[in-house]
């Protein structure tokens, strides 16, 4: 089920042009339910026209049914429409805390029932604005050529406590019970990385999605990473493949090591965290720096290549080389899909012991450059000097796999 | 006499514009602009004389430290950064100012001391050229202000 699922993009509205110019760079785009639900049309006639397209792009809606297991502070549009799919328009009431039993075997049913029926009738309910985006891809796209989801994740839950991860189980299993044309996976979603292998030795099936809320790479701690990088191994060790979520450079270090396939947002989106805090939107584009494997802001990383052009260059054709600063949105988010696409393609055939090494060297050369430097020593410096801390932590990690 | 207490950074503006016109560094003709927004952030005050001289002003009660980061940035989009503050920022803070090609301004009772002059920078040509834009469109001749 996740094969050819090895790189996905998590799909955002905005991101519409990267995600068309690239096609064919990426296997696939996790997209978020709250999205699919809320914009069908939008959404679905450019999800149907790039699946029609010549690389045939997969597509999978994640059904973020977690948001139903926490006191929503507003609701937003999304939740209700998100809500009415899985038949319990009440779940999107503000203020209520829910509880593992507020999910009844009845429904259960009918949120496992609402969620097939979505996700199986989303080829033939999603397609008035077909026209409009194949257009778009200025390419010979049919209707006849599109594709429903490649794949159907069940709804779940944050197995927060033992209670919560029955309820993920029943709703798995109820969503088994109805009969999916689609193949459907479970997904484990837990807080703990530790956790992630005794969660998933209570599944049969052989494809699972994965979600370590809260697992951000740049701010884990070697153990927390190495337990999660244990965890999917010896998932893998009993025969399941798996998919996660959210990922970044890590993740892509494990590809192949106990992970089959992983989705990243576009210009953010590495790690995602369960509980769902209102937001103030997504952060202002940033640059990927390919060696230290992060984001920057533009102006720290047109800092760096006044310091030294070649800690951030980049000969994608995206970006081809140019100050940061100087590169307009979309380049920016094309250059950081293409990087980690080039860092997918690299991981193939590399020994993690070498990527270690390369972590340390840039490292070493990054923390030289700016001691070297006028800025050192001050504000700028030191902000300079974090954006490489997590590399050390990278590399006795992959050392320790 | 009695000092005067900034309660927001909008304060600063006023004394700013008083200095900067008796100064020269600003004329009638010279156009001015507050929060100008640039890569997704917003510089407090932008001011373009007529002679193309393009300076950024990120105003600061306190805590001097936090906005240096941001006046620093501006140096790749114009001709010169200040740091306009209320509180006279400690020795260290100054040299790094000059270190990172920052001005400060400092504003006591309504009267500005410069502590560190900015040095004319070499921006980026196009991100300069897209403020300069900017400022065209939002900003005001300072003899309307």
């Amino acid at each position: 089920m996740f094969e050819g699922h090895e790189h996905f993009l998590s799909f955002g509205s905005t991101d519409q042009e990267t995600l068309r110019v690239l096609e064919g760079c990426y296997n696939g785009l996790l997209v978020p339910g709250t999205v699919a639900a809320l914009q069908r049309e939008g959404t679905g006639g450019f999800l149907l026209a790039l699946s029609a397209a010549q690389a045939r792009t997969a597509y999978v809606i994640d059904p973020r049914s977690p948001l139903f297991q926490q006191p929503l502070p507003a609701v937003k549009a999304s939740f209700g429409v998100l809500a009415s799919i899985f038949r319990y328009p009440e779940a999107a009431t503000p203020g209520v805390i829910p509880s593992p039993s507020d999910f009844t075997d009845e429904r259960v049913t009918a949120m496992a029932e609402g969620w097939l029926a979505f996700n199986e009738g989303y080829l033939s309910d999603s397609g008035s604005k077909f026209e409009k985006y194949a257009m778009r891809l200025n390419q010979n796209v049919r209707p006849d050529d599109a594709r429903g989801p490649s794949a159907m994740l069940s709804p779940y839950m944050v197995a927060v406590s033992d209670d919560w991860w029955q309820v993920s189980l029943r709703l798995h299993e109820a969503t088994l019970a109805a009969k999916p044309k689609l193949k459907a996976a479970p997904v484990v979603a837990v807080d703990d990385p530790a956790a992630l292998a005794t969660r998933a030795s209570d599944l049969a099936d052989r494809d699972i999605a994965v979600w370590v809320s809260g697992l951000d790479e740049l701010d884990s701690t070697a153990d927390s990473l190495l337990h999660y990088a244990q965890s999917l191994a010896a998932i893998a060790t009993s025969g399941k493949r798996t998919f996660a979520l959210y990922g970044g450079f890590v993740a892509v270090t494990l590809l192949g090591r106990g992970l089959d396939g992983f989705s990243h947002g576009i210009g953010y989106g590495d790690h995602r965290t369960w509980i769902e805090l209102p937001s103030s939107g997504a952060p202002g584009p940033r640059y990927y720096i390919p060696e230290a494997h992060r984001y920057a802001s533009r102006e720290m990383a047109q800092r760096l290549f006044t310091i030294d052009p070649s800690l951030v260059v980049c000969g994608c054709a995206a970006c081809g080389g140019r100050p940061p600063l100087t590169i307009e949105y979309h380049e920016l988010m094309q250059h950081s899909v293409l990087c980690r696409a080039a860092e997918v393609a690299a991981m193939r055939t590399a020994n993690l012991a070498d990527v270690a090494d390369d972590l340390d060297g840039y490292h070493e050369r990054f923390a030289d450059v700016i001691a070297g430097s006028p800025v050192n020593g001050t504000v700028v410096g030191k902000r300079l000097l974090e954006l490489g801390e997590h590399l050390p932590i990278w590399s006795e990690v992959l050392r320790g796999i | 006499m009695k000092s005067l207490r900034y309660r927001e950074e909008a304060e600063l503006a006023a004394p700013l514009l008083r200095y900067l016109q008796q100064r020269r560094r600003v004329t009638g003709s010279s156009l001015i602009a507050e929060q100008v927004s640039l890569h997704g952030k917003w510089i407090d005050l932008v001011t373009l004389t007529s002679t193309r001289i393009l300076t950024a002003y990120e105003l600061k009660l306190n805590h001097v430290s936090r906005v240096l980061e941001q006046a620093a940035a501006n140096t790749f989009s114009v001709d010169r950064s200040y740091l306009v503050t209320a509180s006279r920022p400690r020795e260290n803070a100054l040299e790094h100012a000059e270190l990172l090609g920052v001005g400060i301004l400092w504003v006591s009772d309504d009267k500005i001391s410069e502590l560190v002059r900015a040095p004319r920078h070499r921006p980026i040509p196009q991100v300069r050229a897209r403020l300069v834009a900017e400022i065209r469109r939002v900003g005001v001749l300072v003899n309307d202000v």
